[in-house]
């Protein structure tokens, strides 16, 4: 079934949108939520609080594309899960792992609080990433967009796995660069 | 929230169209490896209720009852590979046509020595006939494709133009037709099988039922069921399940429904040659133990789906997939040879055989492309080049094709054609050397 049928049993309210999206993409959405939570129990709770957002908000939202709106809706919501299920105790996971790095880019303490405002960080990570050539782009999206291991990026790309570490340090390296440039650091 | 969580958060939002690039790539990858529904269902909780992957490569076995499936003679009269002798010999189980994630020319398929398929996405699907060089476009594509799903066996060429119909152009012919479709599909996509036939997964009953099949590629039948989704017989359980233990929560009693689902499964695949015989058993974990003639492989390599197969009177060679861990920790692909007294892994490198159950071919790490002697394990290496490591590889036993990642810079103004090698045989039969017969098969 095509991608804008599915968005019109949406509109039409029909329930089966909610069938069809879990049989073409659950698989897909699953991935992206045990990548975050590790806990199948938790997966599929995000999973299926994916297809009710996806449900609340088509309409009036109409996705361009179907798949990426439903990934993004169920990284953030496993995030947001993440963050509740780990506010007191943290472990190794691979967001955890994720996190651990991403504080390289900053240079400043950032224990404490939010200090730069989130429109302007978007923008200057759109730009970030539309600058990167696609192997960078790719390698740097699959850890910190689908929070995939470095083992696994390696498998699913197809590098080795020195060869992601080193991309993911360079890319890191090169975006503090431009927060600084930018003012941000 | 702190900066990096922020920063987490933020890199959620970016442009759709960089998530889709991830994912196809990671999709092209992904599939040269299939999984089987099975693992798929213990996976990801997908509920299957029939499944039937008994599978036979042995001609001389014939099992009329329709859920088998029995390959049979695996060339075709009409095929243009029946002239060919080298492959004269081999039965084919696995990937004959392959997949591809060459950038700009995407879905590469080999077809025999004699023609290879690729794709130029808004544009259409071009073959590329060996023996003079040529490249013609035989499918255009509308204005809505960006790309078009296709696969590419021994005898012809699959298309899908629409969700529900499937349309093949045989390697002789210039001319579509119609080849596979019914009133009651609503989606159909499309998988190489083995040298005649595909797999085909359908879904319908207003999307609600699924089914995947084998399908002859030349006469169009249907030969048998590899999985099934019933929502009827799901709803038809839990119901049950439902009366018997009414206090019980949903979630547990999906999980008891999912749990007699499963049981319901086929969990055994036996690939069979001569009085030889390959199993793979599903195990507890949703993987599989692969065995010999029922003695379970000295590596014991547990993988979690049917691999492909490519074998001949001799050998049978077939990759495994996804986690022999105990091997080697580090690669998760393996190509491995059984001869009937020994079954071992003889590469840990290349994720299927391409070439041919004699030779095969692959591109290291280092850049070295390399040809496998599957009976001796020597290896060749017939060229050698750095940026090598940035190219797929798709082979027959007469051509190779390699084809670069357009991973550089700017890549959408790159064009990274197919270049098309023959291979040289010294008089031992061994391949030494690759001849370039066309550095651009586009133009």
């Amino acid at each position: 079934m095509t991608d804008e049928n599915i968005i019109k049993l949406y509109f039409d309210r029909n329930e089966k949108a909610i069938s069809v999206t879990k049989i073409k993409y659950g698989k897909y959405l699953y991935t992206i939520a045990h990548n975050i939570l590790h806990i199948k129990e938790d997966s599929e709770e995000s999973v299926n609080e994916t297809y009710l957002a996806a449900w609340n908000t088509i309409p009036p939202k109409k996705p361009n594309v179907l798949k990426a709106y439903l990934a993004k809706l169920t990284r953030n919501i496993s995030l947001k899960c993440f963050r509740k299920n780990t506010a007191e105790k943290r472990g190794g996971s691979q967001t955890d792992l994720a996190l651990d790095e991403l504080s390289e880019v900053f240079s400043a303490d950032d224990s404490v609080e939010e200090t730069i405002e989130r429109e302007e960080l978007l923008t200057i990570i759109h730009n970030f990433i539309s600058d990167l050539d696609i192997e960078q782009r790719r390698i740097f999206l699959a850890r910190y967009w689908y929070l995939y291991s470095i083992k696994d990026i390696s498998k699913k790309l197809n590098y080795s796995e020195s060869k992601v570490k080193v991309t993911l340090k360079r890319t890191r390296d090169k975006l503090n660069e431009m927060l600084k440039k930018e003012g941000l650091l | 929230m702190t900066n990096k969580e922020l920063l987490l958060d933020v890199i959620g939002e970016i442009d759709d169209k960089y998530i889709e690039d991830v994912d196809s790539r990671i999709k092209s990858t992904k599939k040269r490896h299939t999984l089987t529904y099975i693992s798929l269902a213990a996976v990801f909780v997908i509920l299957v209720v029939s499944i039937a992957p008994l599978f036979s490569l042995n001609p001389q076995t014939s099992i009329p009852d329709d859920s088998y499936i029995n390959f049979g003679e695996t060339t075709d009269t009409n095929s243009p590979s029946e002239n060919k002798t080298s492959g004269s010999d081999d039965y084919y189980g696995g990937y004959v046509g392959n997949f591809g994630g060459c950038a700009n020319y995407g879905m590469v398929g080999v077809a025999n020595g004699e023609y290879f398929y690729f794709e130029i996405p808004d544009d259409g699907i071009y073959r590329y006939t060996v023996s003079n060089g040529y490249s013609e476009k035989i499918v255009d594509m509308k204005l809505s494709d960006e790309w078009i799903d296709f696969v590419v066996n021994d005898y012809a060429l699959y298309y899908l133009q629409d969700d529900t119909t499937i349309h093949r152009i045989t390697h002789s012919s210039d001319t579509a037709e119609k080849f596979y479709t019914n009133d009651k599909i609503d989606s159909v996509t499309i998988e190489p099988y083995t040298s005649t036939d595909i797999k085909v997964f359908i879904m319908y009953d207003n999307f609600l039922s699924s089914k995947e099949v084998v399908v002859d590629g030349i006469t169009g039948e249907e030969k048998g069921i590899l999985y099934s989704y019933d929502t009827n017989k799901y709803d038809e359980i839990y119901n049950r399940l439902t009366q018997e233990h009414p206090d019980f929560p949903s979630r547990s009693i999906d999980d008891m429904v999912l749990d007699e689902l499963l049981s319901s499964l086929t969990d055994v695949i036996t690939h069979q040659l001569g009085d030889r015989t390959l199993t793979l058993t599903l195990d507890d974990n949703g993987g599989f133990i692969l065995s010999e003639n029922g003695k379970i492989l000295e590596d014991k390599p547990k993988i979690s789906g049917e691999c492909p197969v490519k074998a001949t009177k001799d050998y049978m060679i077939f990759s495994l997939g996804f986690g022999g861990t105990n091997i080697d920790p580090t690669y998760h692909y393996y190509i491995a040879r059984a001869n009937g007294e020994d079954t071992r892994v003889i590469s840990s490198f290349a994720h299927s055989p391409q070439g041919n159950s004699s030779f095969f071919y692959y591109i290291d790490r280092d850049g070295n492309l390399t040809c496998h002697d599957v009976a001796t394990s020597e290896k060749t290496i017939l060229m050698s080049d750095s940026n090598l490591v940035y190219y797929d590889l798709y082979a027959d036993e007469d051509y190779i094709y390699i084809c670069r990642y357009n991973e550089e810079k700017n890549a959408k103004k790159l064009k990274a054609p197919p270049v098309c090698y023959k291979v040289e045989y010294d008089s031992n039969g061994k391949p030494y050397n690759l001849r370039l017969i066309d550095n651009n098969i586009v133009e």
